[in-house]
């Protein structure tokens, strides 16, 4: 089923962007949007970025609304609730870091990660995440390619800062 | 390895990891559920249905609030 096709990329990637306790619902809210305006689709070869372009857009919103109201997210996770419990460090070890180095990455990057936009956070999750090129996550975005490499080079050197940072202090 | 290759490739180790979890059992059977119960192009119905759940679940809340009849 096309809603099985597409639910787990969307759901990654709305925990990519907002974190865990929010992608459940963003991932549910944008596939049945998608649903109900599906005649708004112009390119049916395009529907898998279309898709993720109202998972972007629904995150944007959220992270407006978390700013206007001054949420903060700490770096506690909640408990999962699927049957694979397995904690961040764990993620970062099985992608060749050592768990000390990847729990102290985490939490000096997480802060960072925090004050960029949604625009910038896509970006990052197409590109690194997902293994997108920047053109691919360009024409995800539909946004012009040097617009996505500028915004990943932005985004890029908040997180490099939070590292020189810490490695300074 | 240079310190700005280490702290790049902590970078992307990190945003890996972001992405990197598990999609919870329920969630595609509750999309499903919920596609069923919309129409293409049909918002003020969805909205409607929205409304009435809303109201439905006020409706028992304050039932179980009175608590049970004498």
């Amino acid at each position: 089923m096309l809603v099985a096709e597409h639910t787990d990329v969307l759901y990654r990637l709305a925990v990519a962007i907002v974190g865990e306790p929010d992608a459940r619902d963003i991932a549910q809210e944008s596939i049945v949007a998608a649903w109900v305006e599906i005649g708004s689709l112009r390119r049916a070869d395009r529907f898998s970025a279309w898709l993720q372009r109202i998972v972007v857009n629904r995150c944007r919103n959220l992270l407006r609304n978390r700013r206007r109201r001054g949420v903060t997210l700490s770096l506690h996770r909640p408990e999962p609730e699927s049957s694979n419990p397995e904690p961040i460090g764990e993620r970062l070890i099985d992608h060749g870091s050592d768990f000390r180095g990847a729990i102290d990455a985490r939490a000096t990057l997480e802060p960072a990660f925090e004050a960029l936009s949604a625009d910038q956070r896509a970006l990052l999750a197409l590109h690194y995440s997902f293994g997108y090129s920047i053109r691919e996550a360009a024409e995800t975005l539909e946004i012009p390619v040097g617009t996505a490499k500028s915004r990943l080079n932005t985004a890029l050197g908040v997180l490099r800062r939070a590292i020189e940072q810490e490695r300074k202090s | 390895m240079s310190r700005a290759h280490t702290g790049d490739e902590l970078i992307k180790a990190y945003l890996r990891g972001r992405s990197a979890v598990p999609v919870p059992a329920d969630l595609l059977a509750t999309i499903i559920e919920r596609v069923r119960g919309s129409s293409p192009n049909d918002r003020l119905g969805a909205s409607s249905r929205r409304d009435q759940s809303a109201t439905e679940q006020a409706l028992t809340e304050r039932k179980k609030a009175r608590g049970p009849k004498h």
